[in-house]
């Protein structure tokens, strides 16, 4: 089969046996490392076969995606099992194929890069081979490369100097664990979102003992080329082969020449890069000994750094610095000078020497005394006694997990109050230890820190006092608190004042406290319980008219409606926005618009208010730096968004990466990370994943039982995830397995019931699930009682006009159609469609489709006027939204066409139906409703006297409807009566 | 029926899953090279829609058809159906249009390790797209005359004739994309060896 045409073997003098030969090393499974392919193939065979998703796994880690190809290799996003958390594996460039000792020299000099430790490296979690290539772990840093980061409008010289240095740091580390770089440039070091320098892709492919020329390396690249040893990049700037790594632009003479590298070659090419980065352009070559390196005519550079760089760019290595931190020394001088004016280029590049922290702590001297004092700056806020009122007070709740419940939430707070405390030293030592600091931005920052003092006091009062309510929601109350480290960004200096005025400053203050409070009770106590006292906290607050008051109080109040899915939340957080916005509080509009967002999403009535809010989020999360919690609450506002737009992969995808950034914030937001786990879990049974939704759940379940479990399960008493119970019944019930699904479904409604009380949304929510059931298996009248209590607890949770009824009333409404009790479904859409035109603007199609089932049951109740109002307003929106030919169009101008038609309006009557019988025509996807169709049209046309269409359409009716059976009857009967009994059958 | 992957198949069809999933293992990495080097990193959704419509569409087939063959038709059909609506609805002319003439993306995002592997691959996408789908058969699939035949449904011969004017063509266009002499040289003396190694980035 495979054997070589011959005219086309004279051409090329190949043989079969040679084509055969690279068939066989290519075919599938052999190819050495394209991941990209086994992932595709994997998705192919669940796509095909019906098969979950195994996601191919190297070593212990699931690789997610490909990143992207970097000098040193490809680059994948991969989760780590074991761990739990998000890697970045590094597959580095194979060393010479089959060449079992290049491969474990690549792997020793990959452990020896994991063990250096460094806050300016990357830390590497694990090395190991697949294959024959070497990978290594390492963590996530997102950010950008040196390169991209100073090529941003307005970076001050300093910063980017600084950067460098932080660089030159952990080449001194490299270089005092024996090892050298080999590839220093600007594209190989990494500036996190931190704004930490990391220093990445380290040449490891060097052999030791060969030293080849550039002319042997041209002449080796030549025998690879000819070799068919392929898989290695030769782009114009980069050279790799066998032993030589590294970028001609960048290297330093001698390596050029062919000797090995050293640190004294990597301490040239970071002279090259810190040149390049800061004048715009690289050296035009080394320099001389003891010359200085030229600068274009348009910058100034000032002397120190001049002779600093020159000498690092010396051709001799001799002539260079004897050692990398002698460098570092001399550059940390430079920076040492605050504010001098050390180089300038137009007006661009540059800005003057800012206010920022210094890396050199020059002056520690008698003052440092002056900021001990920040230590009692908690006292009476978190200190022993409210640590023990704390432990006591859930105590006393008697509940089985309020030990550990107490325990945990003690060490947190810990951190928090340290993490806190922390950030107002650091503060405190910038303007009285350090100096560098003005005062104008130490305002801020202070205020910035009173006010997270403020929710820290409200949320240990609140655990310490607790009265009856349930501690069900302490953890995440927590992490509803502000991020201290947030209050030291300089950009701080370019939002508003928030001091209030000096005239009713102790109103303002005790306010802001009731705020805060408010917010805690509202989590802990439920929106409905707080709404009273919240509303006239909100108007005194309206009244003071302190703008940054009087947009905590909008958030609060947005809070409480977003807690109970209420889209009055609406109004309120667009106000916070706005207040926000003009008080220059960018962290406030922050979470006011993405509380909006989720709002919009969770109710799904408005995706397009979701995305609007989302882009403002986007945008503002951006506009503060990109602070990693707030990126990682983004995230997950993102994976809810494409959840709710149908793109589940999108929606995995984002909510994964959500948990990788809330898991790298570490156990400050443990339970954040854990209603993530439960967000995935969700997201994976919707995509028909039930096994992978299990472990997601599972995942949560583990966080949670640090502090005694979920909320759920705390309540119930059990120790495993609750939801998943429930989870499972809809996934049973998703699949087709009705029974396990029942059985699953009663136990979730048990569960519910007891953690939330009969009640209560949740056991609202798993009764509309058992509605579906009853509807699929047929059981009408089980769904009309699901439906009842379904609609009963959430309105009694959420009074008469929440819009969360909606899915209850519609469910009632149509299994009351089918039972042919017109009246109870007549008030049951209307219901449906009064709540949801609270939360839908008037031509929305979710609430045209609502109009159209009340039209349908109003058709049905001989309502004959009132119908036609519904379906004609339905119609008007209908007709513009969809395509002519959309199904859903066809019922409201079916239940048109019965209703005119019993009016005698023949000619309307009859168009109508022949629309619908035109669209159903098309569809054929349900018989029933075609023949329903299609004797409404013979109707239509024996009106007209014209017999000889009506017959086939009513005969074919006819024949549909009979073998329906019983249920429908009456319409057989009347089509007899209409063609006569005899024929058909 | 003498080729046993038309046995899988029909038991695939008859539900066994097991022997699709021997079937899809087989040919994936064919498959997705084939579109690969057309439409780019857009090719998932054609690679699925091929062995949907293999498993989906019933086709005797004739004793001396390969499953190769009736599979590498398939994807042809694919490929030209996509290529139509990417023209939108104008017809597409597989024998005189070439990849490059339909504005695809490039091979850039190939794995091409080498300039000269890039320089094959950019040779290869100027050439009318069924003396690519020639080539590569023959190189990379290493199909004979006469599958290749059933692939495009042409007779033997004028596979035959066409793989040589097409291997012609192919190395008039490197000697035009080329840059120096040297890469050239280079190029043109590997040019079956490039052809097979470059197959193994497409993987």
């Amino acid at each position: 089969m495979r054997s070589f045409e011959e005219d086309a073997d004279r051409e090329t003098g190949r043989t079969a046996a040679e084509v055969d030969a690279l068939w066989d090393r290519a075919a599938w499974g052999m190819n050495e490392l394209d991941l990209a392919a086994k992932m595709q193939h994997a998705r192919l065979r669940a796509r095909l076969l019906g098969e979950s998703y195994q996601a191919p796994t190297v070593g212990r880690f699931s690789i997610l995606r490909k990143l992207g190809e970097g000098g040193m290799g490809e680059v994948y996003a991969a989760y780590d099992d074991q761990l739990d958390r998000k890697v970045a594996l590094k597959f580095l460039h194979p060393a010479r194929a089959g060449d079992e000792r290049a491969v474990h020299r690549l792997l020793r000099e990959a452990q020896a890069l994991a063990k250096l430790s460094h806050p300016h490296l990357v830390p590497v979690f694990d090395v190991g081979r697949f294959d024959d290539r070497v990978y290594l772990a390492m963590e996530m840093v997102p950010g950008v490369t040196m390169r991209e980061w100073t090529a941003e409008a307005g970076r001050p010289w300093r910063k980017v100097l600084e950067r460098w240095v932080e660089v030159g740091r952990a080449l001194v580390a490299v270089h005092e664990a024996g090892m050298v770089h080999r590839d220093l440039k600007p594209d190989n070091v990494l500036v996190g979102q931190d704004g930490r320098a990391r220093l990445v892709d380290f040449g490891l492919a060097r052999g030791q003992g060969a030293h080849p020329t550039v002319a042997e390396v041209d002449a080796r690249a030549d025998d690879c080329i000819n070799a068919g040893d392929g898989r290695r990049r030769l782009e114009e700037r980069v050279t790799q082969t066998h032993d030589v790594v590294g970028t001609p632009a960048y290297m330093a003479p001698e390596v050029r020449r062919g000797e090995p590298a050293t640190e004294s070659s990597d301490q040239y090419g970071l002279c090259v890069s810190i040149y390049e980065s800061l004048v715009g352009q690289r050296p035009t070559g080394p320099t001389r000994a003891r010359a200085l390196v030229r600068v274009p005519a348009t910058v100034r550079m000032s002397l120190a750094l001049r002779r600093a760089l020159s000498r690092g760019l010396t051709a001799e290595p001799a002539e260079r610095y004897p050692s990398t931190r002698a460098l570092l020394h001399d550059l940390e001088r430079v920076l040492g000078h605050r504010r001098g004016r050390l180089l300038t280029r137009g007006a661009a590049l540059l800005v003057a020497a800012g206010v920022g922290a210094t890396l050199v702590r020059t002056t520690e001297v008698g003052s440092v005394a002056l900021c001990q004092t920040v230590q009692d700056e908690l006292r009476g806020v978190w200190d022993e006694a409210r640590r023990t009122a704390v432990s006591d007070g859930i105590a006393a709740t008697r509940l089985p997990y309020a030990e550990p419940l107490a325990r945990e939430l003690v060490a947190r707070t810990d951190d928090y109050a340290r993490a806190w405390l922390d950030a107002r030293t650091r503060v405190c030592e910038a303007t009285w230890v350090h100096q560098v600091q003005s005062e104008a931005l130490l305002d801020r920052r202070m205020s910035c820190l009173d006010q997270q003092r403020t929710e820290l006091a409200a949320f240990v009062d609140a655990a310490a006092g607790l009265e009856g309510e349930q501690p069900r929601e302490l953890p995440r109350a927590l992490t509803t608190l502000g991020v201290p480290e947030e209050c030291e960004s300089p950009m701080l200096l370019e939002l508003g004042d928030a001091r209030p005025p000096a005239a009713n400053r102790e109103q303002i203050e005790s306010l802001r406290r009731e705020v805060a409070d408010l917010r805690v009770a509202a989590l802990l106590r439920g929106p409905v319980a707080v709404r009273g006292r919240a509303q006239a906290v909100y108007e005194q607050a309206e009244r003071l008219g302190f703008a940054p008051l009087r947009a905590r109080a909008e958030l609060m109040l947005g809070f409480m409606h977003f807690l109970g899915d209420d889209p009055r939340a609406h109004a309120h957080l667009l106000r916070a926005e706005a207040l926000a916005e003009a008080a220059g509080d960018d962290r406030l509009r922050e979470e006011a618009s993405r509380m909006s967002a989720r709002l919009w999403a969770l109710l799904g009535t408005d995706l397009d208010r979701a995305r609007e809010a989302h882009a403002r989020n986007r945008a503002i999360v951006a506009r503060l730096g990109d602070p990693p919690h707030r990126l990682a609450a983004l995230e997950q506002a993102e994976a809810l968004l494409l959840q709710r737009q149908g793109d589940l992969a999108g929606a995995e995808a984002s909510q994964r990466e959500a948990i990788a950034r809330w898991s790298a914030l570490g156990e400050r937001f443990a339970s954040t990370r854990a209603t993530a786990w439960r967000g995935l879990g969700r997201i994976l049974c919707v995509r028909g994943r039930y096994h992978d939704a299990e472990q997601a759940f599972e995942r949560a379940a583990r966080i949670d039982a640090r502090w005694g479990g979920s909320p759920l399960d705390r309540d119930s008493g059990r120790t495993r995830a609750g939801m998943t119970t429930y989870v499972r019944g809809v996934a049973a019930m998703g699949q087709g397995e009705l029974d396990e699904a029942s059985t699953l479904l009663h136990e979730a409604l048990d569960e519910a019931a007891r953690a939330y009380g009969p009640d209560s949304v949740p056991v609202g929510r798993v009764h509309v699930s058992l509605a579906q059931w009853a509807m699929q298996t047929g059981r009408i009248d089980d769904v009309l009682a699901h439906a009842r209590v379904a609609d009963d607890s959430v309105r009694r949770w959420l009074g008469d006009d929440h819009v969360l009824r909606r899915s209850p009333l519609s469910a009632l409404g149509t299994a009351a159609f089918h039972r042919g009790l017109p009246d109870v479904a007549v008030d049951a859409f209307a219901e449906a469609l009064r709540l949801q035109q609270t939360a839908l603007p008037d031509d929305h199609l979710d609430l045209a489709i609502a109009r159209s089932n009340l039209g349908e049951a109003q058709v049905l109740a001989g309502r004959e006027e009132e119908a036609q109002v519904s379906l004609h307003a339905a119609l008007a929106v209908m007709e513009r939204r969809l395509p002519d030919t959309d199904a859903r169009l066809s019922y409201p101008l079916h239940a048109l066409g019965e209703s005119l038609l019993r009016q005698g309006q023949l000619r309307p009557a009859c168009d109508h139906a022949e629309r619908a019988l035109w669209i159903r025509e098309q569809h054929r996807d349900d018989l029933v409703e075609l023949a329903r169709t299609r004797w409404l049209v013979a109707r239509c046309e024996l009106a007209r006297g014209r017999p000889a269409r009506a017959r086939p359409l009513a005969e074919s009716a006819r024949t549909v409807f009979r073998t329906m059976g019983k249920d429908f009857a009456d319409e057989v009967e009347a089509i007899d009566a209409a063609l006569g009994p005899t024929t058909g059958r | 029926m003498a080729d046993p992957d038309i046995e899988l198949l029909v038991a695939w069809r008859a539900g066994d899953r097991q022997a699709g999933g021997t079937l899809l293992d087989r040919h994936f990495a064919a498959v997705r090279r084939f579109f690969r080097t057309k439409v780019g990193d857009d090719h998932e959704d054609l690679v699925q829609r091929t062995f949907t419509r293999c498993v989906e569409v019933q086709v005797r087939f004739r004793a001396e058809g390969s499953f190769r063959s009736y599979l590498f038709a398939i994807a042809h059909n694919v490929l030209r159906e996509h290529l139509r609506v990417r023209r939108r609805d104008a017809r597409v002319e597989p024998d005189s249009e070439s990849v490059a003439d339909l504005g695809l993306p490039g091979p850039s995002t190939f794995a091409a390790a080498r300039r000269e592997q890039q320089l094959l691959l950019q040779a290869l996408r100027r050439l009318p797209i069924n003396d690519q789908i020639v080539l590569e058969l023959f190189y990379w699939e290493s199909m004979t005359s006469a599958e290749i035949s059933a692939v495009l449904d042409l007779p033997d011969a004028t596979i035959r004739t066409r793989l040589r004017s097409a291997r012609q063509r192919l190395r008039g266009f490197i000697d035009e994309l080329a840059r120096d002499v040297r890469e050239r040289q280079s190029t043109i003396d590997g040019f079956d060896h490039w052809v097979g190694e470059l197959r193994e980035h497409l993987g």
